[in-house]
């Protein structure tokens, strides 16, 4: 897993509420059998009408919206557990996603590929939305080493919480796979005591 | 993942694997052919041969949905924790296992150390109590108590199901209820393991026998939770306030009794999704025509939700404007379907019989609805595109769906 530390970097804005991680990637691009090449898809429906034509409202679609940050409404990444809606994002290019709440497993699923998802309070979240509005080329840096949000040209500063062992895997790019193993015995003791 | 880091699999044995999501409904006995599918399902068979895990793949007798064999095979059982790359894993906590849905990067932590890691979540208790109306069905309750508290209110949390409703259902409709728990947002849904659960699970397949499920029974015993035990969150609803529901919106938290009036919210998402769906607020969906029913899906492809949805059925024609389908959960269910002559009454009355698997429910194979149509479906997402692109779901019980296949328009079954 790459490391991540410290992102400097313009938002794209997605307003919609509850993103499902059907729209995230349709169920119909998951039949694949490795993880790369998801970006292509990423939000597909959004992005394309049923013909294939450009949906020039949708934010991806919208040039003067660029960066690896994504902001969106409440409650992102809700539904399915596919893993390939984080490997789509981070594919297509984000490394951060700011909402007001994240669904468990995607949650998980963002930490477990290098995504960092920074929960923010509804107002928050607001003025970075307005911020974005006023100016579309407004930086945020995202420090994780600090647990810190800035988005200095708004006078915005938030802090977020991220679980100590994730923000350890994260900044160091360390996969969970790799302390399981190492527990190893500790595993093996509690199959007898349970057998 | 595994293989570049030569890790091999820690409890082959303790690893159970079936072929549901991408499978086509129709001429399973010939080449998958989408050829993306038949790739990824070689592939799961020979990872499955190679690593020595049983898989009741394509043209087994036990192949199915995931959590419609777990169960009907006795791999569910009470007191286990049980994961799998599917949210709907909350299905087997109907057993009181802790059960729940992870990604793909997890199933890789489980195959190399039998552990996955978590954040301990919240406790949740909704309790049901009182009298249900004849007419409810368990996707009733279920998306009644979503209805009322929304698509993320179990986010963070495990939900106990208790009161007198849940005691008294069937361990099919136990499952229908936690299925959905990760629609309202929960990882995991559980009920307390009894007596109708001690009776599904012996004699099944892979469950104990004699003194080793007696002995089993006595532990299963201790797991219910202990009186006086308190919750992070708690909930408590009438049963006699329920009734047929239906969803009318893009998220399963947006359902109505199905005689109510589409609520009115002045909120952006909410516009995004009524205009999706082609409907105005303050206006009713019954009577509103139909084009396709879909009863299936890991929510309600057992044998019961089939002997209501029959029971409805039986007599009458689907109307010429619907396009009906029945997809059995699994080769078992499918058998049991013929075995108690159900397929003629489906097949007389014009729905189409199919093989086992996800099909409609998320549309990975050729099961589509088309673009605009409306779908009464037993599934468990109502999400934009899910059952194909620009696909309107609208969600409900097996006996609304066979009603509304029927009809041709959404009914309320609870004034037939």
């Amino acid at each position: 897993m790459e490391k991540f530390t410290l992102l400097k970097s313009s938002m794209v804005p997605l307003t919609v509420e509850n993103v499902d991680t059907d729209q995230i990637i349709p169920a119909r691009f998951l039949k694949a059998t490795d993880r790369k090449g998801f970006g292509e898809n990423l939000f597909r429906d959004w992005r394309f009408s049923t013909d294939g034509q450009i949906k020039k409202e949708f934010t991806l679609n919208q040039s003067q919206y660029k960066g690896a940050i994504l902001v969106a409404g409440n409650n992102f990444g809700c539904g399915s557990s596919r893993e390939h809606a984080a490997w789509a994002l981070a594919d297509y290019g984000f490394k951060v996603v700011i909402s007001s709440f994240f669904a468990d497993i995607f949650k998980g699923n963002a930490l477990n590929n290098g995504i960092l998802p920074i929960q923010v309070s509804p107002q928050d979240l607001q003025a970075i939305f307005t911020a974005i509005d006023r100016d579309t080329t407004i930086e945020a840096i995202v420090d994780l080493e600090d647990q810190k949000l800035r988005i200095n040209a708004a006078d915005i500063v938030v802090s977020f919480e991220i679980n100590d062992y994730k923000k350890m895997c994260l900044i160091n790019g360390y996969d969970d796979i790799d302390y399981l193993i190492s527990q190893k015995e500790a595993i093996e003791a509690f199959e007898q005591k349970r057998a | 993942m595994l293989e570049e880091k030569g890790i091999p699999l820690f409890r082959p044995n303790q690893v159970v694997a079936t072929a549901d999501h991408n499978v086509p409904t129709e001429n399973q006995h010939l080449p998958i052919q989408d050829a993306l599918s038949r790739k990824q399902v070689s592939q799961l068979t020979k990872n499955c041969e190679e690593y020595g895990v049983n898989l009741f793949g394509l043209g087994h007798p036990y192949q199915g949905i995931v959590h419609v064999i777990g169960p009907e095979l006795g791999v569910t059982q009470p007191g286990m924790t049980m994961v799998c790359g599917d949210s709907h894993t909350s299905t087997h906590g109907a057993f009181g296992t802790i059960a729940f849905g992870i990604g793909t990067s997890q199933v890789a932590q489980v195959f190399a150390s039998q552990c996955v890691l978590v954040t301990k979540p919240k406790s949740m208790r909704v309790v049901v109590s009182g009298k249900l109306h004849p007419s409810v069905e368990p996707k009733d309750v279920v998306l009644y108590i979503i209805a009322k508290l929304g698509t993320d209110a179990g986010t963070g949390y495990f939900v106990e199901f208790a009161g007198n409703v849940f005691e008294q259902m069937s361990m099919e409709g136990r499952m229908t209820v936690c299925n959905m728990s990760i629609e309202m947002g929960a990882r995991g849904g559980m009920i307390a393991p009894d007596q109708t659960t001690f009776e599904y699970v012996s004699g099944r397949e892979f469950a104990p026998k004699g003194e080793a499920l007696a002995a089993k029974i006595a532990h299963w015993k201790t797991l219910p939770t202990d009186e006086g035990a308190t919750f992070d969150a708690e909930h408590h609803f009438d049963a006699a306030d329920i009734r047929p529901m239906i969803t009318y919106g893009t998220n399963p938290g947006m359902g109505i009794k199905i005689a109510d009036k589409i609520p009115s919210f002045d909120d952006a998402s909410f516009v995004k999704s009524l205009e999706y769906m082609g409907l105005e607020s303050d206006t009713y969906l019954l009577n509103m025509p139909i084009s396709h029913v879909f009863i299936g899906s890991c929510t309600n492809s057992r044998i019961e939700d089939f002997r209501a949805a029959a029971a409805h059925i039986k007599g009458k024609q689907k109307s010429p404007d619907v396009s009906a389908l029945i997809v059995p959960g699994s080769q078992q269910v499918a058998k049991q379907i013929v075995a108690e002559g159900l397929d003629e009454i489906f097949e007389s009355a014009g729905f189409k019989l199919r093989q086992p698997g996800c099909s409609a429910c998320l549309a990975m194979n050729d099961d589509k609805i088309p673009p605009g149509a409306y779908c009464v479906s037993t599934s468990n997402r109502n999400f934009e595109g899910r059952q194909g692109q620009g696909a309107r779901t609208l969600l409900a019980s097996p006996v609304t769906a066979a009603a509304a296949a029927v009809a041709g328009k959404i009914v309320d079954v609870s004034q037939l």
